[in-house]
């Protein structure tokens, strides 16, 4: 489940841009496919099929408009909090990511969240958005150039540390 | 200054921090919560694979001892000599006297002697 759950939280994170709202897209799609597993032919292509139903799932909640706002510090992650100073900081960044992240055009940050939280490789990317790879890597230099200028406008460069 | 701005951009973001992974326990309520979730469905599944299983389980003697049972009644079949002409007509298994479907059975019209004689032959 891990290896899948990172790839289907990465294309869901990558077209909602908030991590509450992808990990509810991926929870929803991990139901869905459970209830249509019998219409997996074949289980080698479990992955792609995954995908399908993230990236519908998310769609959906774009054009249905029922993105929720994002909780500061929800029940379930400050029961598991060991440092609350460190969880913080965490979730301080995480809203300035997801506020810069918002700021992009939709290519450039499913390519960014792709790359740099999936760990995608240009050509996944390439044939995940249907587009070619060198355009994939111009996405990814223009969309980390301007998440540096808006995350630490002064030097240009990523200072969010965990 | 360009080429250091270029390289820069090579550089991965670090976007841990929207990585659910990056937190055990988080990652953990997470799975608990779609465990909750699919608890009906899991169930649902489980409950027909288990009718399934029990259908697989016995289809292969219920197969067997149906070939089993063919085999045998082909040799009975093949083996035990039937009678020259033992069948019994519909009429006689309705009661019909034997006389009287000769009778219908021939080609002839039967006449009113031979008639009277069928009535008063019967017991």
């Amino acid at each position: 489940m891990r290896r899948h759950y990172r790839a289907a939280y990465a294309v869901a994170l990558s077209l909602l841009g908030r991590q509450a709202d992808a990990e509810d897209a991926c929870q929803e799609a991990w139901l869905r496919a459970l209830e249509r597993l019998d219409d997996l032919r074949d289980p080698r292509s479990f992955r792609g099929w995954l995908l399908r139903i993230v990236r519908h799932g998310a769609l959906n909640l774009i054009e249905s408009r029922r993105l929720r706002a994002v909780e500061p510090l929800d029940d379930e992650r400050a029961a598991g909090v060991e440092d609350p100073r460190q969880d913080l900081r965490i979730v301080r960044t995480r809203a300035r990511l997801e506020t810069a992240l918002a700021q992009l055009e939709p290519a450039p940050r499913q390519v960014v969240v792709l790359f740099d939280l999936g760990g995608w490789s240009h050509r996944e990317i390439a044939q995940q958005l249907g587009i070619s790879e060198v355009m994939s890597r111009q996405h990814l230099f223009q969309a980390r150039r301007r998440l540096r200028g808006l995350l630490d406008p002064g030097e240009g460069e990523d200072r969010h540390e965990p | 200054m360009n080429r250091d701005a270029d390289a820069d951009q090579e550089r991965p973001l670090d976007l841990s921090a929207l990585d659910p992974m990056a937190d055990p326990a988080h990652f953990a309520g997470l799975g608990s919560r779609l465990s909750r979730a699919a608890a009906g469905e899991l169930a649902r599944r489980r409950a027909r694979l288990d009718v399934w299983s029990c259908l697989a389980a016995w289809r292969r003697p219920v197969l067997a001892t149906a070939g089993i049972v063919a085999v045998a009644a082909s040799l009975v079949l093949a083996t035990v000599p039937q009678p020259a002409d033992t069948r019994t007509s519909l009429a006689e298994a309705a009661g019909v006297p034997g006389a009287w479907v000769q009778l219908a059975r021939g080609s002839q019209t039967p006449t009113p002697e031979a008639l009277l004689q069928l009535g008063t032959d019967q017991p």
